[in-house]
């Protein structure tokens, strides 16, 4: 009789020069059983290299690195060995949460803050948050990565854009069946993983002009919403600021909902309010709950957009505006970081258009009359 | 099973390194996820040796900056930081803040006292 198969061991590499936090790490990852630490680098370069040989579930990654730095590995990985990384640093707290999303905005999955000079007594707890953010990041199926995939896309959007004026046949962003409408007053983006980058190309291709409000709902960790503002905000035209209660909507502006708590919309003038989340809500900000508000308020006034994501969040309030009347759209598969909430949406029938993210945008305008 | 809080995997030259050996992955724990698991007492105190060889490694590019021979002030912030990160998981604040400002002001900032601080933990 044969020994039973061992069961599989989700299999980590470490990224960090220090080599006391690679130990730590390593010895944090491997108190649960289901994961082995297969390979450590010292420096961005040696971490491209090992995580093409060694193909792991998961890298937990530095971002202050010598030779090559973590912003510039994640790139390099996420473009030629999609793996899943998750970051822990010193540097994304506070005023260097630019930092944090630079990392998510290539390609990173999740990003974690290193313990601080009086943290030691919490060492435990931290470990327990690298494992529990681990789990989740090593399940997450990722693609070849946004940021060097976005460049040639690009091109290729160019190079098509040519060909339909060429092509009167052929659908293009611009002039598929979805016809422009009168009367829009919202634009809604819910996002997720991922999603920082998202919105950045998408928001990036948004005329300073724009007449309609825009309003993004994306997950993100208590304390990280201003960092997402204000990055946002140097990056693109429209000013980009943090939904306040009480507050309207104003149009050619992005409000971000804040942490904490769901931002729904109230009324038709699209005052919006902060509400507590509901028992055992998984994420704070919902995108369901700001998505159902709209339809109930504004119905065929707004448009929904569901970007990149892993769960299901958005799915249903996507359905909720597409019931009442709204155009909704949502990020398609290749060009998704995770293609979980766009395709939960879509099972659902809750999306009038399935598009790359280099698409979402130009289509936006085309609805709004503005092609 | 032996708690080993030496790795097998973790080199000696901390180089990049590939699949370690076959029981590289029964060693260490930090709570009761594993039976014979060491405590994060006695990880620490393995991580301080680990901490001291850092130290000895970075040492004299600091100190040489103190000395008026400052070679690449990015390396020497890159040290600071890798320090300061590296004294928090060791229970060591004050070098941790010492490294931190330094990190944020390598000409500026408090490099005689981190030097000096660090002496005590260089073999």
């Amino acid at each position: 009789m044969t020994a039973p198969e061992p069961p599989s061991r989700t299999e980590i590499v470490v990224v960090d020069d220090s080599p006391v936090q690679r130990r730590f790490v390593r010895a944090a990852v491997e108190a649960d059983p289901e994961f082995v630490v297969v390979g450590e680098a010292r420096n961005g370069k040696e971490a491209v290299a090992l995580v093409a040989r060694l193909r792991p579930a998961a890298v937990l990654m530095d971002l202050d690195l010598p030779v090559m730095s973590g912003i510039e590995a994640i790139e390099r990985i996420m473009a030629a060995s999609p793996t899943p990384i998750l970051v822990y640093s010193a540097h994304v707290n506070g005023e260097q949460t630019a930092n944090a999303l630079e990392a998510l905005a290539a390609g990173a999955v999740d990003v974690l803050a290193k313990p601080g000079p009086g943290d030691s007594d919490s060492l435990e707890d931290y470990a327990k948050q690298l494992r529990k953010r681990l789990k989740v990041a090593a399940r997450i199926r990722v693609i070849t990565h946004p940021r060097g995939k976005l460049r040639s896309n690009s091109l290729a959007m160019a190079a098509r854009a040519e060909t339909r004026s060429e092509s009167p046949g052929s659908t293009s962003a611009t002039t598929f069946d979805i016809e422009p409408k009168t009367g829009i007053k919202l634009i809604a983006i819910g996002a997720s993983t991922g999603g920082p980058q998202a919105l950045h190309t998408l928001l990036s291709a948004l005329p300073d002009d724009l007449e309609q409000a825009v309003l993004v709902v994306q997950h993100m960790a208590e304390g990280f919403i201003p960092g997402l503002v204000s990055w946002l905000d140097s990056l693109v035209k429209l000013p980009v600021v943090v939904g306040v209660n009480g507050h309207r909507l104003a149009p050619g502006t992005v409000t971000v909902a804040p942490s904490g708590s769901n931002l729904i919309v109230q009324d038709t003038r699209m005052r919006v309010a902060c509400v507590p989340p509901e028992a055992g809500q998984f994420h704070v900000p919902g995108i369901d709950q700001c998505f159902t508000s709209i339809a109930n308020r504004l119905g065929p006034d707004a448009v929904g957009v569901l970007l990149t994501g892993m769960g299901r969040d958005g799915a249903a309030g996507l359905k909720a505006m597409r019931d009442r009347g709204a155009t909704t759209l949502g990020q398609d598969e290749a060009s998704s970081t995770v293609y979980g909430m766009p395709q939960a949406a879509f099972v659902l029938d809750a999306v009038d258009k399935q598009l790359p993210i280099g698409e979402i945008a130009p289509t936006l305008l085309g609805l709004v009359g503005r092609s | 099973m032996t708690a080993s809080l030496k790795h097998p995997g973790e080199p000696d030259d901390n180089t990049a390194t590939g699949p370690p050996g076959p029981d590289s992955t029964s060693g260490v724990s930090m709570e009761a996820s594993r039976a014979d698991a060491p405590s994060l007492a006695a990880l620490q105190a393995s991580l301080r040796e680990t901490f001291g060889a850092d130290v000895a490694a970075r040492l004299p590019r600091l100190q040489a900056l103190l000395d008026g021979k400052p070679g690449d002030l990015e390396d020497v912030r890159r040290d600071a930081h890798t320090l300061a990160s590296s004294a928090c998981i060791v229970a060591e604040p004050e070098i941790a803040q010492l490294a931190q400002q330094v990190e944020l002001d390598v000409t500026g900032g408090p490099l005689a006292a981190l030097v000096d601080a660090l002496r005590g933990f260089a073999p």
